[in-house]
């Protein structure tokens, strides 16, 4: 009896404790930058450091709030973020599930262009890419800065690895049902990848959330930085302001955050599908 | 289901055409763009850019960036033809875009009023083939930050005017702990973090050893010159202060952080931590010099400026010079230097009362008998020179085994030199 | 077989085969339009000025072939990030899958719980890489961050995790799996998740042992994601830049000789000593090197696709 409960509840327990210590470690530097937000400059430097702030204040908050207008950069982002995800789940679902149970000439030579484009970091073609914006008449306008952001190799290759575990015969029957391919995508593929769009949907929105290099260099007017770039104002060549740096920080997570929340959901409802009988 | 599909299709078309017309709403207004490398400005350009539209109507829109990403922007937007109608840069970074044609000479009354405004040596920093192209805003020399309050407790009343107080100073000045380890810095050197920095302070000691980075040569190329007696002796320096006699640590906090905490007596560095420490460390007492010699009476410091310049791209240039000039008035600039702690050159406006009230500023503007002003050469490799031998040199000064051992420096200097030699090969410039 | 071309059968009787084929163009053209102006002809502007010794800044712009390639060679700057990189790609691609894996292999069960810590882990991956870099570096700081705080009161000796040229690159290495675990770990969820339950049932009817079913079931069922996630795991790896910028600007950086990373190089060559040429001849080193890398993964982990 004991033995059993040994063998049952220790490794439980062993699990739970070294996830909980994960847990810790893992949030322990974002609990940091919001305890920090909250303390003055003074308090921040100071030696030896406080954990807990001595006597809350808000004033990097207000700092960052009345320094930039951190609501206009907020919407740019979200505008940057949305459209450049939506385009990204349109491309890489209709591209990956092509290149999953689809046949056509030249397809093995077009993945791997494809997966190789991902391969270079994007700031190490920018300049060329940076030319043809320009020429396009594309600079400081939403256009040029979502440009970049509407195809990536990662959401194609992934949908790709995802649709091909989806069984043909439930395409099969669909094509027998009379559906045209692309009702056939829209009603067999779509609803099996709920759940991988719904990853590709939060990491490509935090991507773009978090993209800054090209916004910075293309944008020339303050009412189209993004929020990134509009914090960076605080991060100066001497020295960085910790405190408005983290305020903003903590305003800026809100919504990647909630949009994390949101599709998780997605991701775990995916569970009743895996049910499915061939 | 034809119905969704086309619903789809239009929600597309819906996106991709209010993405772009969003844009073109925003569309250019007739507006003057300035864009600055130092977000510690914005204050002052935002009093400017708001008494300049009650003035004359016009909005000016002023944009700061990290001075790196500025450097990037300015190099990709600026042969594109995406310039702003302003810019603020260093002397050293504008000389390729003089040469590449983007940068248009002011007019005829500006230059004049350049001409009259500024010391020589500003002047001469700013001066391209004979031709002046900016405005300069800010001139900066280096200082060196001393502890009263620590001194007097180390018995110390005055800082150290040459080498040999600099070294007795940072001795006495030193904090151990019960294990020796060193608490408390005599001194805070400049040892490693953003290369080009590293060699910048180098320099400053190399300036007071007699010595430069670079030496121009009759034919108007240009050689290493730091791997000579001067530039010997200022690593010895180094390397005595550090592990010598252990007057400076890798291990504790650096350079203004730590003089604002108090765990170090000395530092050299620009000209902002004055009002820097006004609000981040009120409780500090400390003084400014400029930076001791070798020999006393034969120093001298790294000094760098910044201006304003219009590219010739510009669609508004006779609106952007007016800008700069109603930016170059008097309560603008002074408010440079009282509120930010930034010092400009001007020969005709009248700081003595700031100086007065925050006596720190005055040793950025004094230069006494024999104190030279090293700066970096207009050259477009200077930047890679620079950076190149600060990583060398962050090796240097970790190397203990160079204390006492002049073939060992001679050696690091030595190999030094050669590298930045073929970087001005390799430019045509040496 | 009479009508075919390519293999592909254009025969107008066999309808579902050409309306395939149809669609699949249909698809692909568009797509492969996006990847060409987005992608492939900046990428290939970037091939071509390898061969130039061109300043970014400077219209003049010589020809010089395959110099900057030779340069490279002798380059020991480069080879230095290059062996960094590689350092710093192992471990963390490495640690961060099989911890990844393990974590979502833990938390598929627990439904309630497990959301919690799907979020805690996630979490990480939500900040933007530059103020984590922040953030990090002054928790790392030698005398006064809080990690070092924690290890002296618990009678430890400081790290000098910046500052000491030994640790640097590990300090980096352990921040960037912070950062990325939770990334990979959601990936993997998803991949488990497409598993059928009735799968597992049967494991335990039969008296299967978590090891056995480990084996049997999930990793082969898992190894389309495993292939994905180690895919790009690596190619992110490869790419490192952000967080070694943050954390050797200033001051208070770290020595930059034991961080240097290959994108690094190229930002530094391009941007700052406006070597363009030079740096794009390094971009397609560093290209040649991502591609190796992940075609072996793909024959190591081939799938029955």
């Amino acid at each position: 009896m004991i033995n059993r409960v040994f063998k049952y509840k220790f490794p439980v327990m062993l699990s739970h404790s070294l996830l909980l210590f994960g847990v810790f470690i893992m949030i322990f530097p974002f609990i940091w930058m919001f305890l920090t937000s909250f303390k003055t400059e003074q308090e921040i430097l100071r030696v030896p450091l406080t954990f807990l702030p001595l006597g809350p204040t808000f004033e990097n908050y207000v700092n960052v709030c009345s320094t930039i207008p951190i609501f206009r950069y907020f919407i740019n982002s979200l505008w940057v973020a949305s459209v450049g995800t939506l385009f990204v789940l349109i491309t890489s679902a209709f591209a990956g599930s092509v290149f999953a149970k689809y046949d056509f000439p030249f397809k093995n030579v077009l993945f791997v262009i494809i997966l190789g484009t991902t391969m270079i970091p994007f700031e190490c073609y920018m300049i060329p890419f940076y030319l043809m914006i320009s020429k396009a008449g594309l600079i400081d306008t939403y256009t040029g800065i979502i440009a970049p952001l509407i195809i990536t190799s990662f959401g194609v290759f992934l949908m790709r690895q995802h649709v091909a575990s989806i069984p043909d015969a439930l395409m099969d029957a669909a094509r027998i049902d009379g559906c045209g391919e692309l009702r056939v995508f829209w009603n067999v593929i779509i609803p099996l990848s709920i759940p991988a769009l719904s990853a590709l949907a939060i990491f490509n929105f935090m991507f773009c959330w978090a993209f800054f290099v090209w916004p910075l260099i293309i944008t020339n007017s303050a009412d189209h930085f993004v929020l990134e770039v509009g914090l960076t104002i605080f991060q100066n060549q001497y020295t960085i302001a910790y405190g408005p740096v983290m305020a903003g920080t903590a305003i800026s997570v809100v919504p990647v955050v909630l949009i994390f929340m949101f599709f998780r959901r997605h991701i775990i409802s995916g569970m009743a599908m895996s049910g499915m009988k061939e | 289901m034809r119905n969704k599909k086309v619903a789809m299709l239009l929600l597309l078309v819906l996106v991709v055409f209010s993405t772009m017309n969003v844009a073109q709403v925003s569309a250019k207004s007739k507006k003057i763009s300035v864009w600055i490398g130092w977000s510690q400005l914005m204050p002052v350009y935002q009093e400017a850019v708001a008494d300049y539209k009650k003035k004359t109507g016009a909005d000016v829109e002023v944009l700061a960036f990290p001075l790196r990403e500025f450097e990037r922007k300015l190099a990709v937007s600026l042969p594109a033809g995406n310039a702003p109608d302003i810019f603020v840069t260093s002397e050293y970074i504008i000389p390729q875009y003089i040469e590449a044609g983007f940068v248009s000479e002011p007019p005829k009354a500006i230059t004049k009023f350049i001409n009259s405004s500024f010391d020589p040596m500003t002047l001469e920093l700013n001066t391209f083939n004979k031709k002046i192209y900016g405005v300069p805003q800010i001139g900066i020399a280096r200082i060196l930050y001393w502890n009263k309050g620590l001194f007097k407790q180390a018995g110390l009343t005055d800082a150290p005017k040459d080498w040999n107080e600099l070294v007795e100073y940072a001795k006495k000045l030193t904090v151990y702990d019960d294990k020796g380890k060193v608490v408390r810095t005599g001194i805070s050197l400049r040892k490693f973090g953003g290369g080009s920095g590293v060699t910048e302070k180098f320099q400053i000691f190399l300036a007071g050893a007699g010595g430069n980075i670079l030496t121009k040569t009759s034919n108007g190329k240009w050689r290493a010159a730091y791997n000579d007696e001067a530039g010997r002796a200022t690593l010895k320096l180094y390397i005595d202060l550090i592990h010598k006699y252990k007057t400076d640590s890798f291990d504790t906090k650096q350079d203004t952080e730590a003089f604002a905490l108090g765990h170090t007596a000395m530092f050299i560095r620009e000209v902002w931590p004055i009002p820097y420490f006004k609000t981040t460390a009120p409780n500090i007492s400390f003084g400014t010099t400029t930076i001791p010699g070798k020999v006393a009476g034969k120093s001298g410091t790294v000094y760098s400026t910044e201006s304003a310049f219009v590219p010739k791209s510009s669609k508004n240039a006779k609106a952007a010079w007016d800008f700069i000039m109603f930016f170059n008035e008097k309560k603008y600039m002074r408010m440079m230097l009282e509120d930010i702690g930034w010092p400009v050159p001007r020969t005709n406006i009248d700081f003595s009362d700031i100086y007065k009230r925050e006596p720190a500023y005055s040793a950025a503007m004094e230069r006494p008998k024999g104190y030279v002003l090293s700066t970096y050469p207009p050259i477009a490799p200077a930047d890679e020179i620079w950076t190149k031998l600060g990583e060398r040199l962050e090796a240097a000064f970790r190397d203990s085994s160079l204390v006492d051992n002049p073939t060992g420096i001679k050696k690091v200097l030595d190999d030094a030199a050669k590298e930045t030699n073929k970087i001005l090969q390799d430019n045509g410039l040496y | 077989m009479p009508g075919t071309k390519f293999g592909y059968s254009l025969k107008k009787g066999s309808g579902i085969e050409s309306n395939k084929l149809r669609y699949a163009l249909l698809v692909m053209i568009p797509i492969f339009l996006l990847y060409l102006v987005l992608r492939i002809i900046p990428i290939l502007g970037t091939f071509y000025l390898s061969l130039f010794d061109w300043n970014l800044i400077k219209p003049r712009r010589p020809f010089i072939g395959l110099k900057n390639f030779i340069n490279i060679a002798g380059d020991k700057s480069f080879w230095l990030a290059f062996s960094n990189t590689m350092i710093f790609t192992v471990f963390v691609v490495v640690i961060s899958v099989l911890l990844a894996l393990i974590l979502a292999l833990a938390l598929k069960k627990k439904t309630r719980i497990g959301g919690l810590y799907e979020f805690a882990y996630f979490l990480p991956v939500v900040i933007p890489m530059v103020p984590v870099s922040i953030i990090w570096k002054w928790m790392y700081d030698k005398t006064y961050g809080i990690i070092n705080y924690l290890l002296t009161s618990l009678g430890l000796t400081a790290v000098g995790w910046l500052t000491d040229p030994n640790i640097a690159l590990i300090s980096i290495i352990i921040m960037s799996i912070w950062k990325v675990l939770g990334y990979y770990m959601v990936l993997f969820l998803v991949g488990l998740r497409n598993i059928p339950e009735q799968y597992y049932e049967a494991a335990v009817v039969d008296g299967a042992n978590s090891w056995q079913v480990f084996r049997s079931i999930t990793f082969p069922l898992l190894k389309r994601m495993t292939l994905y996630v180690s895919v790009i795991a690596t190619i992110q790896a490869l790419n490192v830049f952000t967080q070694v910028y943050v954390m050797t600007t200033g001051s208070q950086g770290a020595p930059l000789a034991s961080v240097r990373v290959l994108v690094y190089e190229i930002y530094q060559n391009g941007f700052r000593y406006f070597k363009m040429g030079y740096a794009s001849a390094q971009v397609i080193v560093l290209f040649a090197i991502v591609l190796t890398i992940s075609l072996i993964q793909f024959k190591l982990l081939r799938t029955e696709d």
